[in-house]
């Protein structure tokens, strides 16, 4: 039904009441508040709008649209975050809070005039003062660094909170040893709250950047917190929820200590802040689908750009690493690729593009000054030379543990297939100066052979070679050998 | 005495070592499984040794996920507690799909474990029955174990068949933390061995206590009481088996040792240092730009780990192979450790 037809077909009252939607709809724009809560303002003043209408005549239902303005304005303020730390003592004031008009002078639009203005209004006041910190300490002790809502989300809420002192043991991983080291663990809320205010005190004490607290209630939670948490806090550790694990683990004269092992969200997000995937054997993974994940990390989740600006650590809840371990028959297979192609060399692709640049600039160098360009040659390979020396090791050591669960047959027999090989192939599969292996000149000159010929394969982005001659050859197996001897010898 | 429990198989273990770190070998849970196992026997172990044949995370991948997903099983159940408000195992929600879902990781693995019983003798059949009522990191074993007896630890050496020994690297940790990150020592790779972190104890955060309501009591098992705990992660690293059993012949530091001397007639004089007067004549613009440490210099540019995480002294580490139990001195902390 039209608007017009529901207020009694009356134009004025229509149009005040759409005038007033629409100044409740900017302002709602204004302070950013979510969509669905502006549509459910605008709809609640619709509704109580369009009650009165049959009853009041035209000049007192402007009147009265004005007081349901600032009613709604009251209701929004009540529950947004710029003011949630201004906080009032209790929900039980929100009917109190609702119903006090600003004061006239106010403008509604000016977000940070509205803020002042509620915070003085609050801070001369000693009962609201007192309120205020009550509140706060309540929402305090609801938080913790250690809680029970990572092992099981139905579980009771427990929190823990760490003393400043806490201090790790030894080479091990704990929150003590993040302490010691002096990183700052974030806290957690234990169980949910729809107040707002363990938010305000998690953006105060987790130093959220984007935190839409004030300054003056963020120097009260950390006053409050740093009394409250003096010497540690502990709640809820009075009850054991089933849900919850006990490990039962041995101590002196045949008896047991039951431990319930708790999860700290605050060393959670520091592990995945400053994992870094490529210097890792880890990889990411997720728990659950969607909507089955663990619920309730309103708090953590805030933690993105925390650490490295550029690692999102979005979703951490529902991130883990996954570490793979060795597999037996991985040696195997490295044996047997050297058995039956032959070593092959193999270095990271960063190392590969660096060294077709470096060898590039060379390569310029070499036309105008042949000395420098040599130089430069040798101090580009002799740093790609202790990768490939690494990469020969590994395999060496792969072949080793591959030929030491064979029998002796079946090692003289691989030791056989090679014999005719490579200096490098025997190197892998017999050793260094035994039976079948190969002496250290040979595996030298084999080794400076092989990176040469991975370096005049390399290719660029657009599959350009370095066009490397057989000069530029002769000048390498010059010197590369020897390189190579000393840098064996080093090791 | 020592007994070798040989290449057992177990399915649907956990794998997970704590909420952010999944790793299928759960070497805590093996030591305590030794634990047990001696308990039930009347037999105290000394020292449990785990030897990791092979061990696969369960892992899926689905059209749309945005990584690996961790292979969730909710059970096919026949029964479901559908009263609402709460009655139920997924508080309101009256649709099996709802049922609350916890973390969970699991892993099929192969496994050898060694014991050390000291002067104690058990037979061997004793061992595999008891073993068979147990479970190894709540995982089922698939049948029952060979169960080796041998006097000395190099016949026991010699008793186990391929594998990795899994090995304390805690001393690789406290290496590595004098100027690392916790999270880059923990984490990331470790340049000269295969490390990964593992759960190697826990650490109590409240006093321990005996009024707690829900305390879980194990019938005639004596509880000094309970506490609320963080798991300890520390570092454990692989080493084939075969470098113990041939350790003259294939240990990797050996061959750099053995093999010095053939190298000292191959007199080079330019092949190590750069001659300082080429350095010099070297100073000019087209030169500068590759003065410093070519970027493949730095460790981190290709995957090893940072300077410390290198400094590898293959002559260090733990004396034994087997993995010891035990409380910290001020009874805060449960540890295992290789001493």
């Amino acid at each position: 039904m039209d608007v017009r037809d529901r207020t009694g077909s009356s134009p004025v009252k229509a149009t005040l009441l759409e005038l007033a939607k629409l100044w409740l709809q900017a302002l709602l724009l204004v302070w950013n508040e979510k969509p669905a809560n502006a549509k459910k303002l605008v709809q609640s003043m619709e509704d109580e709008a369009l009650a009165l209408t049959c009853e009041l005549p035209e000049e007192d239902f402007h009147q009265a649209l004005l007081k349901l303005r600032s009613t709604l304005f009251c209701e929004m303020l009540w529950g947004h975050p710029r003011t949630k730390g201004l906080v009032r003592p209790s929900y039980a004031d929100r009917h109190a809070f609702v119903s006090t008009p600003l004061p006239e002078d106010l403008n509604e639009f000016d977000v940070p005039a509205v803020v002042n203005c509620l915070a003085n209004a609050t801070a001369s006041d000693p009962s609201v003062i007192a309120g205020r910190h009550a509140s706060m300490i309540e929402a305090l002790s609801k938080l913790g660094h250690f809680t029970s809502k990572p092992t099981h989300t139905s579980a009771s809420p427990i929190g823990i909170v760490l003393g400043p002192g806490q201090k790790g043991m030894g080479p091990y991983l704990t929150a003590g040893l993040l302490l010691e080291k002096g990183h700052a663990i974030r806290l957690d809320q234990a169980m949910n709250d729809n107040t707002g205010k363990t938010t305000v005190c998690l953006e105060a004490l987790n130093a959220d950047g984007d935190g839409q607290a004030d300054q003056a209630t963020v120097s009260m939670v950390q006053q409050l917190a740093a009394q409250l948490y003096a010497d540690g806090y502990e709640h809820g550790t009075q009850i054991i929820d089933p849900r919850l694990r006990q490990i039962l683990l041995p101590a002196q004269d045949g008896r047991y200590r039951a431990l319930t092992p708790l999860t700290s969200m605050g060393l959670s997000a520091y592990l995945h802040s400053h994992w870094q995937r490529e210097k890792s054997y880890a990889q990411l993974v997720f728990y659950g689908f969607s909507s089955t994940a663990i619920n309730n990390f309103t708090a953590i989740r805030k933690v993105g750009h925390a650490l490295e600006p550029e690692r999102s650590v979005t979703g951490i809840p529902n991130r883990a690493l996954v570490f793979d371990v060795p597999r037996i028959d991985e040696a195997h297979t490295v044996l047997a690729r050297v058995r039956h192609l032959g070593y092959r060399i193999q270095l990271p692709k960063a190392v590969r593009a660096e060294l077709f640049a470096q060898y590039q600039r060379h390569t310029a160098t070499l036309r105008s000054d042949s000395v420098r360009a040599i130089e430069l040659e040798r101090r580009i390979c002799r740093s790609a030379l202790a990768l490939f020396w690494l990469h020969v090791l590994d395999q060496r050591d792969q072949c080793c543990d591959a030929l030491g669960s064979m029998n002796d047959d079946v090692q003289e027999e691989v030791r056989l297939q090679v014999a005719g090989r490579r200096a490098i192939d025997r190197f892998l599969v017999a050793g260094m100066d035994t039976a079948g292996g190969a002496s250290a000149r040979e595996l030298t000159k084999d080794m400076a052979l092989l990176l040469w010929s991975h370096l005049a394969r390399l290719k660029d982005s657009q599959n350009k070679t370095l066009g490397l001659g057989i000069i530029d050859r002769q000048r390498f197996m010059r010197w590369a050998p020897k390189a190579i001897a000393l840098l064996l010898s080093q090791r | 005495m020592f007994v070798l429990i040989s290449r057992f198989k177990v399915a649907h273990y956990n794998a997970q070592q704590c909420k952010d770190i999944i790793m299928p070998v759960p070497i805590h849970a093996a030591v305590m499984l030794g634990h047990a196992l001696g308990a039930r026997l009347g037999k105290p172990v000394q020292g449990v040794a785990l030897v990791l044949h092979e061990a696969n995370v369960e892992q899926e991948s689905l059209p749309g996920a945005a990584g690996a997903l961790l292979a969730n099983k909710r059970g096919a159940t026949t029964f479901y507690v559908d009263r609402p408000h709460g009655g139920g195992y997924a508080s309101t929600s009256l649709t099996p799909a709802a049922m609350s879902y916890q973390m969970h990781a699991t892993a099929n693995g192969c496994f050898s474990m060694a014991l050390d019983l000291g002067e104690a003798q058990v037979a061997p059949d004793d061992v595999k029955a008891r073993l068979m009522e147990m479970r190894f990191a709540g995982g089922c074993l698939q049948g029952p174990p060979q169960v080796q007896a041998f006097d000395t630890q190099r016949q026991l050496l010699q008793g186990i068949r391929p594998g990795y020994l899994v090995m304390d690297a805690a001393w690789r940790a406290a290496i590595a933390l004098e100027s690392n990150q916790p999270a880059h020592v923990f984490l990331h790779r470790h340049e000269g061995a295969y490390i990964v972190p593992a759960v190697v104890g826990y650490h109590m955060l409240t006093e321990l206590s005996n009024q707690r309501q829900g305390i879980r009591r194990m019938g005639d098992m004596e509880l000094e009481g309970h506490a609320f705990a963080e798991s300890i992660t520390g570092l454990i690293e692989f080493r084939h088996i075969n470098r113990f059993k041939h350790m003259p012949e294939t240990a990797l530091e050996d061959i750099a040792d053995d093999e010095l001397e053939p190298w000292s007639d191959l007199d080079f004089e330019d092949a190590g240092e750069v001659d300082p007067e080429v350095v010099e004549v070297g100073e000019g613009d087209a030169f500068e730009a590759v003065d410093g440490p070519l970027a493949f210099d730095a460790p981190d540019s290709h995957g090893a780990a940072s300077d410390s995480m290198q400094g590898n002294e293959p002559q260090r580490g733990p004396g034994s192979i087997f993995w010891k139990h035990g409380w910290s001195q001020d009874g805060t902390s449960f540890l295992i450790q290789q001493l």
